[in-house]
């Protein structure tokens, strides 16, 4: 009697095992099959939106949109239209140094798509902040005499002190700013290589500067290579 | 299986301030101090658990009848990842400045204590009105326990409120006294602890009074 | 000798700087929890540690392998049925979160039993707090920062830096857990106002906890300029150092293959 028990109890829990798996295979089928839809549907989408990011600003780095322009409500519809006179090709560009290693960048050469005429360079660099990485883009012109922008894609500065970096207001001191010179950030700035640091946020904005000029001297560095390229 | 238990209304009715997720239950910390720097993070977030909770519920308590006690809480797991999946995918491609924002805070919804416990209280044993109201109530709770805290963290941190600044704005002489620790961690700890501890003795209060309401009713019907 | 100081970077940023109970805000249930006595405080730090290593060994091998877009696994599956002429466009990533948090799931599970055979008293004093682990924060947060290093990085991580976020990151909660457990033990005898007892106080008490690790911050690039051997960035008010002209090209120029490099 307790041997049919028994037996009939784990051909039950056999069962109910297969009966449980049943519905798990079930599900993961439907939501991958909802997972692949989403996937189908806002893939592309989220790729957009990644590159965007970089590229709408490119009319701004280059001096071609103002701040204002491109915070208005048509910004982005006037980034596009901006967009569409450049052609621009996507590098990266590995630049050795001093102590062993390579310095990496992301390089946008812009030229104008009718006169084929330089147009400038945008430089995708990151480096260290106060806390963590400072991700910018700066934007010089075609002979990487002046820098024509910048602009922070991503940093972890202290709200409130730091993170001011990000600010329209502070980025526009790197704008139209000579090439040749390391800048500097100091309480009161006189030359063209010292820009106004933050208050409270001195090693911020020295972080912003170090990263720059690194990225600077390392464009001007291979300016020739690149420029033969060009050509 | 009996739908006994409480009534869609009074699941919802719970879920805003009785067991409230937060301050009553004390689950989901996490997202709780990460994103409520500022209102609009801690809104998105609110709509993204909404979701989440709302769909997890529904599916949960649709297949209650065929769920058995070993695989209860895999198959629970498994509805919720594909859910925030989603939820993350959609902010990504509608609201991408938000979702990198937010950051790994979306998808940390997954392991938020709130989403797994309303399933396996309230979901697995009652019908689909119970969980759909259970679930809104549950995450109107959370929308207001993250907007009190945002609220002040916002307010008193950077002068603003949904973005826009009410006082203290930046370039004026008046920006130096924002209490910039608001908007970091150790102002997160703290002003929760604080509102913890406003919340407990509030519900402390209404206790008491309640007690002595039945007490001098109950004297009043002794007479 | 510049991998080893990334490591180091990694370990003292995840573990100090970064801590992920004071700074991202990850663990806080069983950091609330059981931080009320030192040893189980401590015994759940070394359990997270050991499950948050576990966990983000084997999601960082699914994620390099499988998971992201160009995956080697994928991309020979997947060429066995159709032609890929882009491996890129072979992308598994949409299932990560589904992958990691089974992969939590059953390092947990294991961990139960390999607690439950070899070390059953500690088993038992864990209790419900165990399979608790899975829901921890902590460990889908570090799966989740291993992915972000890993999915579409200039320089993705190898296991190596893998394992030392993890190992670290477990480190940095036990230690944050076990100062918390001794600050409670003290606590217990102090006259805490009633509304606050319990989570208010220990939340309060973190927020403190947080201000001092917050005195790490900036470690980690004076780590990297003493162990680097960069040229330090010359910052003088008033100094105006020129660059060298455009012209230069030195000993330090690129090759002409080095200024180019595949698409990005």
């Amino acid at each position: 009697m307790t041997d049919e028990k028994g037996q009939s109890e784990q051909r039950k829990a056999g069962g109910t095992y297969l009966g449980q798996a049943w519905l798990v295979l079930t599900l993961a089928l439907v939501f991958g099959g909802a997972l692949a839809g989403v996937q189908v549907a806002w893939g592309p989408i989220i790729e957009r939106n990644k590159e965007n990011e970089a590229r709408l600003r490119i009319p701004l780095l280059l001096g071609r949109m103002s701040e204002a322009q491109l915070d208005a409500p048509d910004g982005e519809q006037h980034a596009h239209t901006e967009l569409d006179k450049l052609s621009i090709e996507e590098r990266m560009l590995e630049v050795p140094r001093a102590g062993g290693g390579a310095n990496r960048y992301g390089l946008y050469a812009v030229a104008g798509k009718a006169t084929r005429a330089p147009a400038g360079w945008v430089l995708q660099t990151r480096g260290p902040g106060y806390a963590g990485d400072i991700e910018l883009l700066v934007g010089l012109d075609p002979g990487a005499e002046r820098i024509l922008g910048l602009y922070v894609l991503a940093q972890n500065e202290t709200p409130g002190v730091g993170n001011a970096i990000g600010t329209a207001k502070w980025r526009s001191q790197f704008a139209d700013r000579p090439a040749g010179i390391s800048l500097s950030a100091v309480k009161d700035p006189t030359t063209d290589g010292e820009i106004q640091a933050i208050g409270g946020a001195t090693i911020s904005s020295q972080s912003v500067c170090d990263i720059v000029n690194r990225a600077v001297r390392d464009l001007r560095k291979v300016l020739p290579q690149l420029r033969d390229r060009q050509e | 299986m009996a739908n006994d238990g409480p009534t869609p209304t009074e699941r919802f009715l719970r879920g805003v301030i009785p067991e409230n997720p937060v301050y009553r239950q004390l689950l989901g910390m996490c997202p709780t101090l990460a994103v409520t720097g500022n209102m609009k993070a801690a809104m998105t977030m609110s709509g993204a658990v909404l979701f989440v909770l709302f769909c997890a519920n529904v599916i949960t308590s649709l297949i209650r009848g065929l769920l058995k006690p070993h695989l209860r809480i895999l198959v629970f797991t498994l509805t919720i990842a594909t859910f925030v999946t989603i939820a993350d995918r959609f902010l990504a491609a509608y609201l991408y400045r938000m979702s990198k924002e937010l950051g790994a805070y979306i998808p940390l919804i997954i392991v938020n204590c709130i989403i797994i416990c309303r399933c396996e209280v309230c979901a697995s044993r009652q019908s689909v009105p119970h969980a759909a109201a259970d679930a809104v109530g549950q995450s109107l709770g959370f929308a207001l326990a993250l907007a009190s805290i945002a609220t002040v963290r916002e307010l008193l941190g950077a002068g603003s409120w949904f973005g826009v600044q009410l006082f203290w704005a930046k370039g004026t002489a008046a920006e130096q006294y924002r209490w910039s620790i608001m908007a970091q961690p150790p102002g997160a700890f703290i002003t929760l602890g604080l509102l913890l501890g406003a919340a407990v003795w509030i519900g402390n209060s209404w206790e008491k009074r309640r007690k002595t309401r039945a007490a001098v009713r109950e004297a009043g019907e002794a007479d | 000798m510049e991998y080893a100081v990334g490591l180091i970077l990694i370990a003292v940023s995840s573990a100090l700087i970064n801590n992920f109970v004071l700074h991202y805000f990850v663990g806080i249930c069983p950091f609330l929890g059981v931080s009320r006595r030192l040893d189980t405080a401590f015994g759940m730090g070394c359990a997270v540690t050991f499950v948050i290593t576990i966990a983000s060994l084997l999601s960082w091998v699914f994620t390099y392998f499988i998971l992201q877009p160009g995956a080697g696994v994928s991309v020979a599956v997947a060429r066995l049925f159709v032609t890929v002429e882009d491996p890129a466009s072979v992308d598994l990533s949409i299932l990560s979160y589904i992958v990691y948090i089974f992969v939590i799931a059953s390092s947990v599970q294991f961990v139960e039993m390999y607690l439950r055979k070899f070390f059953p008293t500690l088993y038992k004093s864990f209790g419900v707090y165990l399979p608790l682990i899975t829901t921890n924060c902590a460990i889908l947060f570090a799966c989740l920062y291993i992915m972000q290093k890993v999915v579409g990085a200039e320089e993705p991580w190898g296991i190596g830096q893998a394992l030392t976020l993890a190992i670290f990151a477990g480190l940095g909660f036990t230690v944050a857990i076990v100062i918390m457990a001794g600050i409670r033990e003290e606590l217990d005898f102090c006259d805490v106002p009633g509304p606050l007892k319990g989570a208010g106080i220990t939340l309060i008490v973190a927020g403190i906890l947080a201000l001092a690790f917050m005195g790490f911050a900036g470690m980690d690039r004076g780590l990297e300029r003493a162990l680097t051997a960069d040229e330090p960035p010359v910052h003088k008010a008033g100094h105006v150092p020129e660059f060298p002209p455009k012209a230069d090209v030195g000993d330090n120029a690129p090759r002409p293959g080095n200024a180019e490099g595949g698409p990005r």
